[in-house]
């Protein structure tokens, strides 16, 4: 990351910024239909000293980790067995490529009928939204696995859980970790769909509320911290790639 | 000049061609946009006797409608322009108003006690100070929400004196149904509903807190067209009239539409609303100046809002008295 | 046929491996191998000299008699060490790590385990790359930790299957050597296969040479020249044209008149 990469990557959204605090001046729009940065500054400043949006950012942020937790546990165990056992992968993966497919604004009122307002449905739809990228992506790190490697721990005495865990798994974490990324990803945007399930703090009911009394500057509030949020955890996941992928011999590592 | 075939057949076209040459009626939108909803019973009338669409019609109007879920959507529809009519509670109109949402309140369609405070028997609530710590579903926006707030306030308690749920109406009655929530504020024809099918009971009524049922305008709308503002409130007056003679239909009505047994419309449509008023006026004014001091106090409305001007802007009883010839 | 009374190691009888769809790899092979031989298995292509390797090590099972010290070979054995064509170093670890692999696949540990790697390296003349990762490292150098990786476990007997044959002739040439020098240190039987006539005859005591498809034992030849050998040697000179005397026979034996040219 060199300075001017830095630079390159800020100046759109500076662009953008003037040309917004300009026109919500000028009046070239309503500022009921879309205020300016200074007011949506202004509401974040406010929400600041009165504590609630430290308070609504934790309550998002705490179900995202709890959720992503969830679900990367069980795409670990799923995408390792099904990975490895072609049997088992026969059995479950047809199955699980179709849940795939449901949106997750559609498990919302399933969740929401079978685990309750309360913050299980919320972490159970975060925890769904991570586990298919996790999943899919760890199958495919397994049956990509060079069969070359393989043959060299079985030629030195290697068992088949010591052939997963010394072989397969370091073989496949360049892909896990893609697909953690594209989970964590994911994760974020379950969030909203979840958090639109009765929930009374966060950044998705700020999202909602702001709708609700005609404040558009706290929906657009709650976007931009989506925005920024969302940017520094995958920037997290992109640093832990380069740190622990650098071992590989590819074109790029981790853009 | 000689008169010839050509120049007689040009002077019929150009007399004859609707808005050709010269124009008697002043130039009115391609499109007019009006919601309904069943927490307004007068938009369904008009729908559904499609009157609307015959009078503006002639004009070379469409009308398209559009269904609010609750205040919080029509608002919402109004401040994103989606629809120029939109349905809504006074006092909800008005803290969207305050909080920039251009419109003007022109029309009172009705004078309804559509809310109250909802629970289970055996939930072990009967007084509005039994709700302390408990979960409360409500929609945030909405009449029955400022209602739950002022039904607070009178016992010295706040929001944050009990776990509010956000949920819109319908999914609000479900949570209270399926005991997922210990109280719900109410709105029909879903509190009708869960009276009937499921034994629930209104622990608090206060039919002074609700505060009528409102059709606002888009501001920019009522600046440009105003002689359709209007002809909008004559056609919702005509349908409103229809509503009062013909109670049965607009039960039937409301059924159909709110997907509720007849017997559950009946309570909404007889027990609890009054179809008198029509012209927004002092008792409006009054009630929702009421609320808006408790929505002061609870921060709904912001602290630097001048709430007398922001009613004196928003309340326009002029159309309605041009229409109705002062009602 | 074993060498001058010396321990036979490795025994094969009428040994044949037809693979499941029906194709023979090799048919009937017999040989004995002694202790501390270096022998060379050469062929051209498709005459089965990689896959008689693999039997060998016990990777694929063939049909007939194969014995170590007297033991039929069912599968892998840790006496029993295989170098690949390939280095096939896993891409995760440094070279000292890949060097350890398969000390720490058979439970070495700690301070043993690093005594051996560091020797073993040094054997091999990588030291000072230890921490390298195997993206860093040229053919010829991963090809080294390939062979450190395998004899740190000190096999009986070590097979490499065609263990230079991706490197250039020079870095190739280096290999022998280094291959030769261990085996000076060690005296661990080697056998080697080969499509490089000349890699045989510089280093092997024995060569196998192997002839058709499927392939079958066209003749055993010693090589009494002692080692270190010069390269250019006239005596390595005779042997190799007898050798391609022996692989042009029987073979597709093309002449320019049923060519028409």
């Amino acid at each position: 990351m060199t300075l001017k990469s830095v630079l390159l990557g800020v100046l759109l959204p500076v662009l953008i910024l003037l040309v917004w605090e300009t026109g919500s001046r000028l009046r070239w729009w309503q500022p009921n239909i879309l205020p300016g940065p200074g007011d949506i500054a202004q509401y974040m400043v406010e929400s600041v000293r009165d504590g609630s949006l430290l308070k609504n950012i934790g309550a998002t942020v705490s179900r995202l980790a709890v959720g992503f937790l969830l679900g990367l546990g069980a795409g670990l165990i799923f995408g390792s067995v099904t990975g490895f056992s072609r049997l088992i992968s026969h059995l479950v993966d047809p199955f699980i490529q179709g849940m795939r497919a449901i949106p997750s604004i559609a498990w919302a009122p399933l969740f929401l009928i079978w685990l309750g307002i309360g913050e299980a449905s919320k972490v159970a739809l975060i925890a769904l939204g991570v586990f298919f990228p996790i999943y899919l992506n760890l199958v495919a790190g397994f049956h990509g696995v060079d069969r070359k490697l393989i043959e060299v721990g079985r030629v030195h005495g290697l068992g088949s859980l010591a052939l997963i865990s010394r072989i397969i798994l370091p073989a496949a974490l360049p892909a896990f970790l893609t697909g953690v990324r594209g989970g964590l990803g994911l994760g974020w945007m379950f969030v909203v769909a979840a958090e639109l399930l009765g929930a009374s703090r966060g950044l998705g009911f700020l999202l909602d509320y702001g709708q609700n009394i005609s404040r558009p500057e706290i929906t657009l509030s709650s976007i931009l911290l989506f925005a920024i949020l969302g940017k520094l955890t995958d920037a997290l996941v992109v640093a832990l790639q380069r740190r622990v992928l650098s071992w590989q011999d590819t074109l790029g590592v981790a853009r | 000049m000689k008169i010839n075939g050509i120049r007689i057949a040009a002077l019929l076209i150009v007399v004859t061609f609707p808005g050709g040459g010269v124009a008697f009626a002043a130039p009115g939108p391609a499109v007019i946009r009006l919601d309904y909803a069943t927490y307004n019973p007068v938009s369904l009338v008009l729908k559904d006797k499609g009157w609307a669409e015959a009078d503006l019609g002639k004009d070379g109007i469409k009308v398209e409608w559009t269904l609010s879920e609750g205040s919080n959507r029509a608002l919402a529809f109004l401040n994103s322009n989606s629809i120029d009519f939109g349905s809504t509670a006074g006092a909800a109109a008005l803290v969207s108003r305050s909080n920039g949402n251009p419109i003007y309140g022109i029309y009172i369609y009705s004078k309804p006690e559509w809310t109250a405070l909802v629970t289970l028997p055996g939930s072990g609530i009967s007084r509005i100070q039994d709700l302390k710590g408990k979960k409360v579903a409500a929609t945030i926006g909405t009449d029955p929400y400022i209602f739950l707030i002022r039904s607070l306030d009178t016992v010295g308690l706040g929001l944050s004196d009990i776990e509010l749920v956000p949920l819109q109406h319908g999914d609000g009655a479900n949570a209270l149904v399926r005991k997922q929530v210990d109280a719900w504020a109410g709105l029909d024809p879903h509190m009708a509903r869960v009276q009937v099918e499921d034994g629930a009971t209104l622990f608090y009524r206060n039919p002074e807190f609700n505060t009528y049922g409102v059709l606002n305008v888009r501001k920019e709308f009522a600046d440009k067209y105003p002689a359709y503002v209007d002809r909008v409130i004559s056609l919702y007056e005509k349908a409103k009239g229809y509503a009062r003679d013909h109670r049965p239909e607009l039960i039937a009505i409301l059924a159909r539409e709110g997907q509720v047994k007849p017997e559950i419309a009946k309570i909404q449509i007889d027990q609890r609303t009054d179809l008198s008023v029509s012209t927004p006026g002092d008792a409006f004014r009054g009630t929702i100046a009421a609320a808006a001091q408790v929505l002061l106090k609870g921060g709904q409305i912001r602290p630097d809002v001048d709430v007398d001007a922001v009613i004196r802007d928003y309340i326009r009883p002029g159309f309605a008295e041009v229409a109705l010839g002062g009602k | 046929m074993a060498s001058r009374g010396e321990t036979a190691v490795l025994a094969a009888v009428d040994l044949s491996r037809t693979f499941p769809n029906g194709t023979a790899a090799f048919r009937g092979l017999s040989f004995r191998i002694a202790e501390g031989e270096i022998v060379g298995i050469l062929g051209t292509s498709g005459c089965g000299k990689s896959t008689l390797l693999r039997v060998i090590a016990g990777l694929d099972r063939g049909e007939g008699s194969i014995t170590l010290h007297g033991d039929q070979i069912t599968g892998l054995s840790p006496r029993i060490g295989l170098v690949f064509q390939e280095p096939r170093l896993m891409p995760w670890l440094t070279v000292k790590q890949n060097a350890a692999f398969g000390l720490s696949a058979r439970g070495v540990s700690g301070e043993e385990r690093e005594r051996r790697v560091r020797a073993w390296l040094n054997l091999v003349d990588l030291e000072g790359f230890e921490d390298l990762y195997p993206k860093e490292c040229s053919g010829g150098m991963a090809q080294r930790v390939a062979l450190a990786r395998c004899l740190a476990t000190r096999p009986e007997i070590l097979l490499l299957d065609e263990p230079f044959s991706s490197l250039d002739a020079f870095t190739r040439m280096q290999l022998q050597d280094v291959l030769f020098s261990i085996w000076e240190e060690l005296r661990t039987t080697l056998i080697l296969v080969t499509h490089d006539i000349d890699e045989a005859l510089y280093l092997c005591d024995r060569i196998l040479v192997l002839r058709g498809q499927p392939g079958t034992l066209a003749c055993e030849m010693r090589v009494e020249l002692p080692r270190p050998r010069p390269r250019g040697h006239e005596e390595l000179g005779r042997l190799k044209e007898r050798i391609l005397v022996i692989l042009d026979l029987n073979g597709h034996h093309v002449t320019a008149v049923e060519y028409n040219l």
